[in-house]
């Protein structure tokens, strides 16, 4: 990257919301960033302590995307080690860096899209105009697993076939996938051969289960440490996932209420994912808010999503438009109530440096990544073609490139962002654990029921284990009812949805968004001198 | 194993892997491998494992965005540098030259 950064003195009293700064000064944010919930070493949400000026953070979890303004022009963007959270930056014909949530709104303000990087993942940039100093230094997954020793909870993976540590395990990331997968035998169905695990791995298997459940409650007292008296929406499919969300949401918030998502395709019926809600949300005695959209309201806002989204993979378009239904649904019920929602709210997270006296009403938790953290995806055949294709890759190498495939990923947060909801995706309170899991482990085809009896034991209904993979984005495309079916039968396929990312963001469809997104990763770059 | 090794091998690996077509003139060593269309976004992560394994380096993030890791060619020289990188690593941990 060329180019002299010339930070000059920040525009004083800088805010979130869009600000004329004059020309050739600093660095400038464009449009609001998306809420963060990163925790630190403190085991809090500490927004003081990544201020410029405080010692960098060396470790988080959980998703920040954030541009802190400080003292004499000094700036610190910080991104969490998993990229989460987002933030695009862009040099702007005068100098000054741009930076925003979405590379859409840099291209709105003028920027080239093949201008607009990342900043990178996992990585702290302090900005000091006075000095012309950029600092950088990286964040890693908090807890650090390497503070564990191997077969120890957060510990690096046993190897099931010597029970001993496997080579190569970096802290922060999965460690050792490549190599394990490489000792262990594929059977021809793409499972671990064998007839069973090894006594070592179960223990093992056991006591990460206990450091996952540990990381959770740990990150939900940080939140609850925060946002107690706030109203919890909790996406609700009935399956694993979101079901331990649930759990954990009524253990530690007073104010919970359930969301389930349901096409209306002229179905007299429920779908099993709103019958299993209901139950469920009758058996916990918590409240159920249900969104049931018809086709077209499904389909009004597909550029909507695409551009918040931050994507055109079929998959997560999808997934993102079901997530638009339920933002929408949410932000009807908050503004029943007399709450506004939506991008004037100004919470007080780390994203700015001056507090802001209003802390977020509402906040959405979803049970999104453990689809990634466990490898749990599936392809899908409908009419005849197959969707939402998955690298051939052994267990450990998939989930690998899954996780990595999250940096690039914002269905979830950049969707109900722009219906002014903060997202909180608990799971990610523990990735460092869960990225400990085996590919062993993850091979199995009972890898998820396993693991959330291990973790939240019999606080899930039996029946709910007993579900099949329930995939509220995505219905049951068999019988025609889901997003994938309706998407097909009208045309919305991933093809069109790239015409559509490129034209939204002014690049070429050919070339534009390959050159952006490659392998789950951005484009991405720090902005610093010369 | 020198770079052209390295690019025949890739090469071979995507031609089979992503079943590109022998008549196929455009395909080379040249040819760009995204852009193209020859491996999409999931093959990108089968491409990166074969790599990984076949010549024992890892990618690094920034190597994967670059021009040069758009074609066959390039992939070949970004390996021969990771490789002796790594190659340099080693000898200076067994306490020799670089």
């Amino acid at each position: 990257m060329t180019g002299t950064t010339r930070i000059e003195a920040t525009y004083p009293g800088q805010r979130r919301r869009p600000v004329d700064a004059p020309p050739g000064q600093g660095t400038v944010l464009v449009g609001a960033l998306d809420r963060g919930f990163a925790i630190d070493a403190t085991d809090r949400i500490n927004a003081a302590a990544l201020a410029p000026g405080a010692p960098p953070p060396t470790a988080l979890a959980g998703a920040l995307g954030a541009a802190i303004f400080g003292e004499n022009g000094r700036v610190r963007l910080l991104r969490d080690p998993l990229g989460l959270g987002k933030l695009f930056w862009a040099r702007g014909d005068d100098g000054r860096i741009l930076l925003a949530a979405r590379p859409i709104r840099l291209v709105e303000a003028g920027c080239r899209f093949d201008d607009i990087h990342a900043l990178p993942l996992g990585t702290c940039v302090d900005l000091d105009p006075e000095s012309g100093a950029t600092a950088v230094s990286p964040i890693v997954l908090w807890p650090d697993p390497a503070e564990a020793g191997p077969g120890q909870p957060g510990g690096r993976p046993v190897d099931p076939a010597t029970a001993t540590d496997p080579d190569g395990a970096e802290p922060g990331h999965p460690a050792g996938s490549a190599a394990e997968d490489a000792r262990e035998p594929m059977s021809s169905s793409g499972t671990p051969a064998g007839t069973g695990e090894s006594e070592p791995l179960l223990r093992s298997l056991d006591a990460l289960a206990a450091r996952i459940r540990d990381d959770l409650h740990r990150y939900c007292r940080a939140l609850a440490e925060r946002f107690a008296d706030r109203r919890i929406y909790v996406c609700l499919s009935g399956g694993l996932d979101s079901t331990g969300v649930l759990i954990l949401a009524r253990e530690y918030f007073t104010d919970v209420v359930a969301v389930s998502f349901d096409l209306d395709r002229a179905r007299r019926t429920p779908s099993e994912d709103r019958a299993t809600a209901r139950r469920l949300a009758r058996e916990l005695s918590v409240p159920l808010l249900e969104v049931t959209v018809g086709e077209d309201v499904l389909l009004e806002p597909v550029d909507t999503v695409i551009a918040e989204g931050i994507d055109w993979r079929d998959f997560n378009v999808h997934a993102a438009l079901v997530n638009a239904a339920l933002a929408r649904g949410i932000a009807e019920e908050e503004a029943a109530r007399g709450v506004p929602s939506g991008p004037g709210a100004t919470p007080d997270t780390a994203n700015h440096a001056t507090a802001a006296p209003t802390d977020p009403p509402a906040l959405v938790f979803t049970g999104d990544l453990m689809n990634e953290f466990l490898a749990d995806y599936r392809e899908e055949t409908y009419r005849g073609a197959t969707h939402y294709r998955l690298p051939r890759l052994p267990p450990g190498r998939l989930r690998d490139a899954l996780v990595r495939g999250l940096e690039t990923s914002h269905r979830e947060i950049g969707v109900f962002e722009a219906w002014g909801l903060p997202v909180v995706q608990l799971y990610a309170g523990a990735a460092a654990a869960l990225l400990r899991l085996p590919g062993s482990f993850l091979g199995t085809p009972d890898a998820k029921q396993r693991l959330n009896r291990a973790v939240h034991g019999g606080r899930i209904p039996e029946y709910v284990y007993a579900r099949g993979k329930a995939r509220a984005q995505i219905g049951d495309p068999r019988t025609g009812r889901g997003v994938l079916a309706l998407c097909v039968e009208r045309g919305l396929d991933e093809a069109e949805f790239r015409r559509r990312f490129a034209r939204l963001h002014r690049t070429d469809p050919t070339a534009g968004p390959g050159r952006f997104i490659r392998a789950g990763h951005y484009r991405s770059a720090v902005p610093c001198r010369d | 194993m020198d770079v052209e090794d390295i690019a025949h091998t890739i090469e071979r690996f995507v031609r089979s892997h992503f079943s590109v077509s022998p008549r196929d003139p455009r395909f080379g060593p040249t040819a760009r491998l995204f852009d193209d269309g020859y491996v999409d976004s999931m093959g990108v992560a089968e491409l990166i494992a074969f790599i990984e394994d076949a010549f024992g380096v890892a990618v690094p993030d920034e190597a994967l965005m670059s021009d040069e890791f758009a074609t066959i060619a390039g992939m070949a020289r970004v390996v021969a540098g990771l490789r002796g990188a790594s190659a340099a690593r080693e000898r200076v941990a067994a306490g020799g030259e670089p």
